[in-house]
């Protein structure tokens, strides 16, 4: 954590150490590590120079762990070690498999009974995809720090938009494991929009077309003044480039008519074959896909790029319905965007850019590099959220959205919608229900997403129980539900019977995430920290943060002076005089509790500035309309 | 505070939409918590509050139905009541008669038809709007609430349509 100059309150701050801040594209292929520097987003690279990371994990003999290109090299010869596309896993619980993602791993679940998160057999244990992930981002991290010569303040993670909450949720999880502090999960598609929008100084509709190795995104934004904001968002978490490589693998199988069903190495040499000839096909008219299969036996095929987009052509098609359709939730013609941006390798195949072609009436765009631009626009927000941009002007604004409806189980199976998909986040809403028995006293509350209205058709995200409501006759409870969405797209949801007051409260995790005491017993053990070192860094952190939230009051007590009585001024300025002694002490525990009671006490402060600065932003608008 | 003092505009059905939009922007540009990374916990909470409030006032406004039935409720009517549910037969009549074009042109995977439809009913929609505006505006409460009703109706048609347009292009 990056410590903060302090100046004397009344005195403007100086601008504070610039924090090391980095943006990362968590992909299912491959993974990328960006930043900011001087003003300039920019991808890091390895030591041989290459960006992009191969998402592949393989746990070796001897406990080690490989990650990258080395891992990748493995998929052949140790195909059950060897972890790749562990991002389709995410959230994802065994019945959730299908196809030939069963025939490349061994799973298993926490209690072996099939139920919950699913887990990856290997020979150091069974891995979560949680796990997997995680040693993904700590070669990235540590890409990170050694490249910009210091410890990472925080970073913002990208998702596939369409992912839903329990994907969301192992995300950020994993990036916790992994020992980085989440400045924002941010949608793949609103980051590659951050990035050209900035880059290009691009106004106007924009539709992001973002077809990766595992994921399919499309959403439309628009681009005004500095603000993105998200009209419409619609994907499909199973679609991607991995797709196009099973469909020319099967295509050989198919002709080469072998008998038997291939190991797992066979097939993992089959698909790297398949997506070395799919590459080949973006330029060339044909491309041979050969597999040695060892014992001086080898299989080959002609594929032409007619025979390509055939065999593609369904993938194709199920992106362009889904593109009809976000036209349609944002209610808007194909003729009202501005633009279409390509994001994601698989954008380069040629068939894909000719749909869109057709749809729109004009070539997509593809100015920047598809591979590298949601990663540069995460680095971008994650250097505004990372407190570096200090003028208004420079600085944007990102509004998006949940992709898929939230909502309750209610009688007889049925899903009654409480927050509806492509609405702006943060939002809140608040639904009342009622009990169906006389003297019911407790009532199972079943969250799930989706769009269908039957709940066996949505995804489950949790289950919890309002208890102690006091015995009422039936319909004559009420029990309000409260479903909150943050910025980063993650739900919480709490209840409370409103004439007892009974409450219950859940931040929704669902039995794919892992729970926080799991977290920090897993980070414990790899640290293997001794206790004094993790009082001696919660005194840190403590201290970072109330002189953070000293400067910052004392800061706005001589801008906004005005917006205070005498009394007023003087109570808060003695409550940071008693933080600041307290924070010289070494008692990390009371001064987490000062900095909570000052920021109880400038509550009321800080609603009277919001309130000034809405009026400013209204009365601005109303003098840049007369002139 | 309410949804259109939250944007400043005066309380009448007939917005400019692209000024609500233009003042929403305005509004999340100055409230958004993204915009006080640096701030107290008590500032960033306020903040998180408010943009949920501006999310929710232009939710409610930019929607016509929504915008009327909230109309009604600054005036202590519940629009959506269903101890009063009562509407013209022959609007009745006409809803099922729609309902069931739709149903026939989803059935047979008319397309055009149902672009068709959809595209009528929409002005359908905006014209009951500019009736319930000048109800609203003339203080006929009871009619502007018999009006508000229809607009539900036609809409819940019009996602009806939308719906079934969906998927046949799935």
């Amino acid at each position: 954590m990056a410590f903060l100059q302090i100046s004397e309150p009344g005195e403007s701050p100086e601008p504070h150490t610039r924090r090391l801040a980095v943006g990362i594209d968590l992909g299912t292929t491959n993974s990328i590590v960006a930043t900011i520097r001087n003003a300039v987003p920019e991808c890091l690279p390895d030591s041989n120079g290459h960006t992009m990371l191969p998402s592949a994990v393989q746990y070796a003999e001897g406990g080690g762990v490989i990650v990258g290109e080395e891992a990748l090299k493995h998929r052949g010869d140790d195909a059950l070690n060897t972890i790749t596309s562990v991002k389709r896993f995410m959230g994802r619980s065994v019945a959730d498999l299908r196809g030939d993602a069963e025939a490349r791993y061994n799973f298993t679940t926490p209690n072996g009974d099939g139920k919950g998160s699913l887990k990856i057999v290997t020979r150091q244990g069974a891995m979560s995809p949680i796990e997997v992930s995680a040693d993904i981002l700590k070669a990235l991290k540590a890409r990170a720090e050694e490249s910009l010569g210091g410890e990472l303040y925080g970073a913002v993670i990208t998702v596939p938009a369409y992912f839903d909450d329990a994907q969301r949720q192992a995300t950020k999880d994993a990036a916790k494991l992994a020992g980085l502090n989440v400045l924002r999960l941010l949608n793949e598609p609103t980051a590659a929009a951050v990035a050209y929008g900035l880059d290009q100084h691009a106004e106007g509709t924009f539709l992001i077309y973002d077809l990766g190795g595992g994921t399919f995104d499309v959403s439309i934004l628009r681009l005004s003044r500095g603000v993105f904001e998200v009209l419409a968002t619609m994907g499909d978490t199973n679609l991607g480039g991995d797709d196009f490589d099973a469909a020319l693998a099967k295509y050989a199988f198919d002709t080469w008519a072998l008998t038997r069903a291939l190991s797992p190495a066979g097939q993992a040499n089959l698909l790297a074959a398949s997506r070395a000839a799919k590459e080949a096909l973006t330029n060339a008219d044909v491309a041979t896909i050969r597999v040695d299969w060892g014992c001086g036996f080898d299989s080959k095929v002609d594929v032409t790029r007619e025979k390509f987009i055939e065999l593609t052509q369904p993938f194709v098609d199920r992106t362009m319905s889904a593109v009809k359709r976000t036209l349609r939730d944002a209610k808007l013609k194909a003729g009202e965007i501005d633009g279409v941006v390509l994001v994601g390798g698989a954008t380069r195949t040629p068939s894909v850019r000719a749909a869109l072609e057709v749809h729109f009436g004009k070539p997509p765009l593809a100015t920047m590099n598809p591979d590298e631009v949601v990663a540069l626009g995460a680095a971008i927000q994650a250097d505004q959220l990372a407190g570096n941009k200090s003028g208004e002007g420079e600085s944007h604004l990102l509004l998006d959205v949940i992709p898929l409806s939230l909502g309750l189980e209610t009688m007889g199976g049925l899903v009654e919608k409480i927050i509806p998909r492509n609405s702006t986040i943060p939002v809140a809403k608040a639904q009342e229900f009622t009990t169906f028995k006389d003297g019911q006293t407790a009532m199972a509350l079943h969250v799930v997403q989706g769009e269908r209205e039957l709940v066996s058709d949505c995804r489950s995200l949790a289950r919890f129980e309002l208890r102690g409501i006091p015995p009422m006759v039936a319909g004559s409870a009420r029990i309000r539900v409260t479903f909150q969405v943050d910025a980063d797209g993650l739900l919480s949801v709490s209840a409370t019977e409103t004439t007892s007051n009974v409450r219950a409260e859940v931040t929704v995790k669902p039995s794919y995430g892992l729970g926080d005491g799991e977290i920090a017993s897993m980070l414990q053990s790899a640290f293997a920290s001794a206790n004094t070192d993790m009082q001696a860094r919660a005194l840190a952190e403590a201290r970072v943060d109330a002189l953070a939230l000293v400067v910052a009051l004392a800061n706005a007590l001589v801008v906004d002076r005005a917006l205070l009585n005498d009394a007023e001024h003087a109570a808060l300025n003695s409550q940071i005089t008693h933080l600041k002694s307290l924070a010289e002490g070494n008692d990390h525990r009371a001064i987490v509790r000062a900095s909570e009671a000052l920021n109880q006490a400038s509550t009321d402060f800080a609603g009277r500035r919001m309130d000034r600065a809405v009026r400013e932003a209204l009365t601005g608008r109303d003098i840049e309309k007369i002139i | 505070m309410n949804y259109f003092s939250t944007f400043d505009l005066p309380a009448t059905f007939a917005l400019s939409q692209p000024q609500l939009a233009s003042r929403y922007r305005d509004l999340q540009a100055s409230v958004h918590p993204d915009r006080f990374v640096n701030a107290t916990d008590a500032e960033k909470r306020v903040a998180m509050e408010r943009a949920v409030e501006v999310n929710e006032a232009f939710a409610a406004l930019k929607d016509p139905v929504r915008r009327a039935m909230y109309l009604l409720s600054l005036v202590n009517i519940d629009g959506l009541d269903e101890k009063d549910t009562s509407m013209p037969t022959d609007f009745l009549i006409e809803q099922i008669e729609w309902r069931e074009g739709l149903v026939d042109a989803a059935a047979k995977e008319d397309d055009a038809r149902l672009e068709e439809m959809a595209s009528e009913l929409a002005s359908m929609l905006a014209s009951l709007g500019d009736t319930f505006a000048a109800a609203y505006t003339g203080e006929h409460f009871k009619v502007a609430t018999t009006l508000a009703r229809k607009m539900r109706f036609v809409q819940k048609l019009i996602e009806e349509a939308e719906s079934a347009l969906a998927d046949l292009e799935q």
